[in-house]
């Protein structure tokens, strides 16, 4: 079915919820999978003298993160899907050496579209996104070239071929497809299929009516040079950290994506629909918590349209101990355990009425309400990042009435 | 790779609408803006003039009462009017006006709901999730964390040279550095 495209990070929150989704929705969703770089190995990223590498210098030191096991691990997750577009990530802060050098433009995007045809050889379901990254040497000519010659690789060996742009920071991304139109429009006029993936990346709720303004005119723009063209609207409203949004607490935002989506089909009905999973665009998984987090669950309601809440709390204080810093005596606080909290927060979410909705067959609402009868599936904030996925890409599919279940 | 490869290209392409003024709804946004439109010299960013740009807003230099920076508030069906205390120093109202302009990306819905003698958010010491908000967009904006590290890498940390550069007091300078977590060299 293409009524949903999830942008699948490979993060193992989004692995996570993927594999605790029931498998007849997996199969109702086209996943686009980006894949990253993976965790970094243990005691890596250090120079002779175990001094740690610069950013830059571990962008180009080949065996620091994980990147193989990391694609190999989502791809085997994608098994059930009809079909799925592979990419390879663009966001700087998840990317590695080993992704650097597949994305290289020399002899026609040649590792890249060496390593799809080999997923494919391999029985995988994978389906090629075209790659734009030109290296300094290119001019026009050779540009053109190695864009063409990589688009002609894939037509002959797929049947779908995506293009996604970052569409609030690519204002020249029409080049590249009026100079493939003659590829495309021969690809497509021998059964291929050409889908053109906007990528919003984070919007913030409330602003889906300025950002589809400017969308609706990008379409316009892309039909005015190729009019048989699938288009994606894709997007996510998931900030980075809450409080952007909302207060410490409590907070209900709209799922924009979707209000974006909605307007912007407005004036072209054959766009189709497509999000991260409720999963903002910058993952920062190097960022160590050293004080502790406020426990928060996350829902997605279908009530009043779709919208996201959460309810979050500080641990409280239970009591004091006494330590010794550095021969100093000093009280310490002793917090309620996580556990007792994650319960708490549950109870909240179960509570808030009416936008609280029981789901059939959800993974992630069962680990609610388990929560908020005492059984904390987990007090990592992991884990409830795939509870909030998983429900948010059951709503969506309930929202669209496309639910198999 | 770039989110916006660097085309080695000649031929003129079909322009796109940029970006709106009003949906510069992340500091990423903000800053590109900027750049596109030639509104950072060097690496200050010039905030009055990116105010001006925006045909939904109204900019007011004038003396407000004590205790008061600046204000935000509808003046007619989405046009808006940002008040600044033209008695605070260049780098206080440069700032000020950084904070409404954030409060009117991220807050216009907000802006809008509260009730007429509550339509203008003044900056104070009151903490609320909002002006927290608007504070960490306006330090975000004109202290962009790229540039930021850059020149205090450039200047070795000196804050006088570094608050001049980005057109800041030395104050919300130093707040900076330390939500970016940066030590030492003055910083």
């Amino acid at each position: 079915m293409e009524n949903y495209f999830l942008l699948f990070k490979t993060a193992d929150a989004e692995k996570r919820a993927w594999r605790n989704l029931v498998a007849q929705r997996r199969s109702a969703i086209t996943p686009i999978v980006e894949l990253s770089r993976g965790k970094k190995k243990r005691n890596a990223g250090k120079d002779a003298d175990g001094k740690p590498l610069t950013a830059e210098q571990l962008l180009s030191t080949f065996g620091v993160y994980g990147f193989e096991r990391n694609w190999q691990t989502s791809l085997e997750l994608l098994g059930d899907c009809e079909w799925f577009f592979l990419d390879l990530t663009r966001e700087p802060s998840l990317s590695c050496a080993e992704i650097e050098q597949i994305s290289g433009s020399n002899n026609g995007y040649e590792k890249w579209t060496s390593f799809v045809l080999d997923r494919r050889d391999e029985g995988i379901s994978v389906r090629p996104t075209l790659i734009v990254n030109p290296a300094e040497e290119d001019d026009e000519t050779s540009y053109v070239a190695d864009l063409r010659s990589q688009f002609n690789t894939f037509a002959s060996n797929f049947s779908e071929i995506a293009y996604r742009v970052a569409i609030s920071e690519d204002d020249e991304f029409l080049f590249d497809l009026i100079s493939l139109k003659g590829e495309i429009d021969s690809f497509q006029g021998s059964g291929g299929r050409f889908f053109v993936i906007l990528d919003h990346e984070y919007v913030r709720p409330g602003n889906g009516l300025v950002h589809s303004k400017r969308t609706k005119q990008v379409i316009s723009s892309i039909y005015s040079e190729l009019k048989q063209v699938e288009i994606v609207v894709l997007a996510t409203s998931f900030p980075k950290s809450v409080t952007d949004i909302g207060d410490e607490e409590h907070s209900i935002f709209r799922v924009e994506e979707m209000f974006l989506y909605e307007e912007v089909k407005k004036t072209h009905a054959k766009i189709k629909y497509g999000d991260y999973g409720s999963i903002n665009p910058v993952r920062n998984d190097e960022v160590i918590i050293t004080q502790g987090w406020r426990p928060r669950i996350d829902f997605v309601s279908r009530h009043n349209g779709l919208n996201t809440y959460y309810f979050r709390e500080k641990r409280k204080v239970v009591g004091t101990t006494e330590v010794v810093v550095k021969g100093e005596r000093k009280t310490k606080n002793i917090l309620a355990p996580y556990s007792t909290h994650y319960r708490s927060v549950a109870t909240k979410v179960t509570s808030f009425s009416p936008f609280y909705q029981a789901i059939r067959s959800s993974w992630g609402e069962d680990e609610i309400v388990a929560a908020a009868g005492g059984s904390v599936g987990s007090n990592s904030p992991s884990h409830w990042i795939s509870v909030r996925m998983e429900i948010h890409i059951s709503q969506v599919l309930k929202h669209f009435g496309c639910d198999p279940i | 790779m770039r989110k916006a490869p660097k085309r080695p290209i000649r031929t003129p392409v079909p322009a796109l609408p940029d970006l709106d003024v009003d949906s510069l709804d992340t500091t990423e946004r903000v800053i590109q803006y900027c750049i596109r439109h030639k509104l950072i010299d060097g690496v200050e960013l010039d905030i009055e003039r990116l105010i001006e740009k925006n045909p939904y807003l109204t900019l007011k230099k004038k003396p407000l009462p004590d205790g008061i920076d600046a204000y935000i508030k509808e003046t007619s069906s989405n046009h808006f009017e940002i008040g600044v205390n033209s008695n605070h120093s260049r780098t206080r109202q440069r700032f000020s006006m950084a904070h409404e302009f954030a409060h009117y990306q991220l807050h216009r819905e907000n802006l809008k709901g509260l009730e007429q003698g509550e339509r203008i958010l003044h900056r104070s010491d009151e903490r609320n999730h909002l002006e927290y908000q608007a504070n960490s967009f306006a330090a975000a904006m004109l202290m962009p964390e790229d540039y930021f590290r850059e020149e205090v890498r450039k200047t070795q940390g000196d804050v006088a040279e570094l608050a001049a550069r980005f057109g800041v007091s030395s104050l919300a300078l130093r707040y900076r550095a330390k939500n970016l977590g940066l030590k030492g060299h003055g910083v």
